[in-house]
């Protein structure tokens, strides 16, 4: 309740002290803070060029698009072009896929990312520490084409690596390419291999910024370190964990079109088990090459994210409000 | 600290804000630009042809085409770029620069790329003004988005002198889209048949003394798997070879073209034809003799998969059987009496003996390869398609150019016997030449001027000679689709087909009838019905246009 009124307070002071000096607008702050926003400039127009002008061509989702007239310029044709989408009786169930594989990546690579990154901040020998990060984090800067082709000579079940090991054992082969079991585990598993590295720097930044002051006193304290993680670290990274998951449920409509078209490719015996939107609509347009259908399943995505971020939002805001991305 | 975040919260959200209506300006403003230009070129179509002929007339009154400017030509291939192609674009340069004041830029789309990047060089409409066109290679689709320029008779005469000469006027014809031409047809469709190629070793092994359909080479895949260990007997990639074996399978039994007639892609499910057939009925897969051929080739597949004489995962397999062939990999090489001959070189470097059977209906024919099997177009928004036409002109009918674009620079990358065969220099091996004959995509030139090689087997100089009298046009070899009205059920086709159909031809399925009822009620599902009444009405259209 007092917390309530506090925070209600600062809140009618900051608006008082905005009032009283309405001649200091927008200019005065932006002289006062030029150099900051001059770094802020390049951000603006990348987004502008990338983001901003390109939602334009989100009318191409409701036109007979052709090259001569142009975006602008084709027909429209309403909603005939999301007719394929839902008449190909697969809608629901890659929309599902879509949102539970990405909200598992999602949990796995929150997960992990924390647990290497504590253990990273707890490793006191430089060399091992650093050597272990750039070997966590050199998966990332490998495309799934390679990614796919070492896995395709790990597990192919002719000329497989484990097949060969298997054999020496005189085991049988697995053929893990036509059985969808292996792949619940296994593309979250190369999901979390290939980004871990990169997350954990993300959380291993939080981590260092944390006072080191609070640490002693805990020393002092004697708390073991099980409790300096469990009562500090993790409680003081809990704001970082929020916005990167809300950042995180900005991607999970469309996520890791390249791994799941490079690893499973065209594999119909795999297909209900591994199939997202986006390769359902790859697939469907490759021949046709139609951009105004493709463009429907992106407006499709679109708004199921839109609806995603602002209720993630909503529910964060509703338990904490300075956590809320907005 | 608050104060300066809201504020500069505030302020960044102002910035947005601006950026936003900045991007709705830019839209509209594009907007408005493309429209003025639509309006424009509403009468732009019509007059794109008067403009031309203008130009012809103008033409025909210097007798002689402008060149007092030169320019750059951009032409995007298909495939890899070869590595000796910078010196051959430089020899190809200089000669057209003095012929005709024009420099020409090569851009190669991967095989992988195809699909996604073609229609995407189009679509952008920048830096293009010719590309490789065929019907195989959404012709008809990018045609009816306008993606390339109308071509009329005078631009011909006018500008490919050479070529109006040679060309068929069938060809012209068969080109048409919804009227119009776009696609400049080779002169010489290929004459070029699908095969597969043997081991002859594993073959006496087997005691296969000939081959007459596909179906006996049970015996060649149980010596394989018998006494090569490190040989799968059929090693398919997921592009080409996927479906090829059950391909061979269903034309032991009808005339089956190796694919439907709506998609025209191998991969996909439609409705059929016997392409022998002369009064074209038009099929679907629960009809005869289609159904029942499926059903035998699939089951045969099944038997051969379970065997072990299939790779289990093709769909990753990036390399082609004709690739692995020579390296003791797979046990059968796919492929075309054309693009085999590396393959047949390869081996025969190696000192394996090889065997070569080309792929026939049931009555021995092999259809005949349309005029859209190769072709090139100009690009819509080609700033010289003058000029373009010119230089393609001489890159496809001069022999010159002909000899250079296809086979490289005389001395580095080929000879000629004194018997007028072609060869390799001395000292360069298929594995070293770097500017291989048929790699650099040029297609559609006139083949006419090539020549046969010096190192053919005679097993393969034998089907190269008996070649001609295999083929036969078939019913439909000028038909073309127009899937603009059931795009939607043609998208649907195609994935049912990527998850139903094709763990069919593969084998690997549990129950061969089973998974072909369940592939049926997808394909009526995904709409297939109305595919078939909209490719009938234009399939009787054509055969009453081609009857008269």
């Amino acid at each position: 309740m007092s917390t309530k009124m506090e925070s209600r307070h600062a809140a009618a002071a900051v608006k008082r002290r905005r009032l009283s000096s309405p001649s200091k607008g927008v200019l005065c702050e932006l002289r006062r803070h030029w150099l900051l926003y001059a770094m802020f400039v390049p951000v603006a127009v990348y987004y502008m060029i990338f983001s901003y002008i390109p939602m334009a061509g989100i009318v191409m989702a409701f036109k007979e698009f052709n090259i001569r007239d142009g975006i602008f310029g084709s027909p429209w044709v309403g909603f005939d072009n999301f007719d394929y989408f839902f008449q190909s009786g697969k809608a629901w169930l890659v929309t599902r896929n879509t949102i539970v594989y990405n909200v598992i990546f999602l949990a796995a690579y929150t997960i992990f990312s924390i647990a290497a990154a504590v253990f990273l901040s707890e490793i006191t020998q430089k060399w091992f520490k650093k050597v272990t990060q750039t070997f966590m984090f050199l998966p990332y800067f490998i495309s799934w084409v390679t990614v796919s082709a070492f896995v395709y000579n790990f597990l192919n079940y002719e000329y497989g690596i484990v097949s060969r090991i298997l054999g020496y054992f005189h085991l049988s082969a697995i053929d893990i390419y036509s059985n969808t079991g292996y792949w619940y585990f296994l593309l979250p598993f190369l999901y979390v291999w290939k980004w871990v590295g990169y997350g954990s720097v993300l959380y291993l930044a939080a981590i260092v910024g944390i006072d080191q002051e609070v640490y002693e006193a805990a020393t002092i304290d004697g708390a073991t370190r099980f409790q300096k993680i469990t009562k500090i670290t993790l409680p003081l990274i809990k704001p970082t964990m929020v916005i990167l998951i809300l950042l995180g449920l900005g991607r999970i409509m469309r996520g890791e079109f390249d791994m799941f078209y490079q690893l499973i490719g065209n594999n119909g015996t795999l297909m209900d088990a591994t199939d997202i939107i986006d390769t359902l609509a790859f697939r469907s347009l490759m021949g046709t090459a139609d951009f105004g259908m493709a463009s429907s399943v992106g407006f499709y995505q679109s708004v199921l994210t839109l609806i995603i971020i602002l209720l993630a939002n909503w529910i964060v805001r509703r338990y904490d409000k300075d956590q809320a991305l907005f | 600290m608050i104060r300066l975040k809201k504020r500069g919260f505030a302020l960044s959200a102002l910035l947005l804000s601006s950026v936003l209506l900045l991007s709705a300006c830019g839209g509209g403003g594009s907007g408005n630009s493309s429209n003025s230009s639509n309006s424009g070129k509403s009468g732009n179509t019509a007059s794109s042809s008067s403009n031309s002929s203008a130009g012809s007339s103008n033409a025909s009154q210097e007798t002689k085409v402008d060149h007092s400017k030169e320019v750059k030509i951009v032409g995007y291939l298909l495939g890899d770029q070869p590595k000796g192609m910078p010196e051959v674009l430089d020899q190809l340069n200089d000669k057209l620069k003095k012929d005709i004041n024009a420099t020409l830029e090569l851009n190669y789309i991967g095989w992988g790329d195809v699909a996604s990047k073609y229609p995407l060089v189009l679509a952008s409409g920048e830096d293009v003004d010719f590309v490789f066109a065929a019907d195989w290679n959404f012709y008809v689709a990018e045609a009816t988005k306008n993606a390339f320029l109308p071509l009329d008779e005078n631009m011909f005469k006018t500008y490919m002198p050479k070529y109006y000469a040679k060309q068929n006027a069938a060809a012209y014809k068969a080109a048409e889209v919804n009227g119009k031409q776009y696609m400049i047809p080779t002169t010489t469709p290929d004459r070029k048949v699908n095969l597969f190629v043997l081991r002859k070793d594993v073959m006496d092994k087997a005691g296969l003394k000939e081959v007459t359909k596909f179906s006996e080479l049970e015996p060649y895949f149980a010596e394989i798997k018998k006494d090569y260990p490190d040989m799968i007997p059929l090693n398919l990639d997921s592009q080409y070879d996927l479906p090829t074996p059950f391909d061979y399978l269903v034309n032991e039994k009808f005339a089956y073209s190796s694919a439907p007639m709506d998609s025209g892609d191998p991969m996909s499910v439609g409705v059929y034809t016997d392409w022998e057939d002369p009064a074209g009925k038009v099929l679907s897969i629960t009809e005869e003799p289609v159904q029942s051929a499926f059903k035998y080739a699939a089951g045969i597949m099944k038997d051969w998969y379970d065997k072990g004489y299939v790779n289990k995962n093709p769909y990753s397999n990036k390399t082609r059987s004709k690739d692995n062939f020579a390296d003791g990999k797979s046990g059968v090489a796919f492929g075309n009496s054309i693009d085999i001959q590396a393959t047949l070189a390869a081996a025969t470097a190696k000192g394996i003996d090889t065997y070569v059977f080309p792929q026939l209906s049931p009555s021995g024919h092999a259809i005949a390869n349309s005029w859209l099997n190769n072709g090139v177009a100009i690009a819509a928004g080609s700033k010289n398609p003058e000029r373009t036409m010119e230089a393609l002109d001489l890159i496809m009918e001069d022999e010159s150019y002909v000899h250079l674009d296809y086979y490289g620079i005389e001395g580095k990358n080929y000879e000629f016997t004194s018997d007028g065969k072609l060869t390799l220099p001395q000292g360069v091996t298929t594995d070293t030449n770097t500017y291989p004959p048929d790699a650099a995509g040029f297609w559609f030139v006139d083949k006419d001027y090539l020549k046969p090689s010096a190192d053919w087997t005679a097993n393969y100089l034998e089907l190269y000679n008996k070649t001609k009298d295999y083929l036969v046009p078939a019913t439909f070899s000028e038909f073309a689709f127009n899937s603009d009205k059931v795009k939607g059920q043609e998208a649907n086709l195609k994935n049912v087909a990527s998850q139903y159909f094709l763990p069919l031809t593969v084998g690997s399925v549990k129950d061969v009838d089973a998974a072909f009822d369940t592939l049926v009620s997808k394909m009526n599902a995904a709409g297939i019905s109305k595919v078939k009444t909209e490719l009938e009405a234009q399939a009787s259209e054509y055969l009453k246009s081609k009857a008269k």
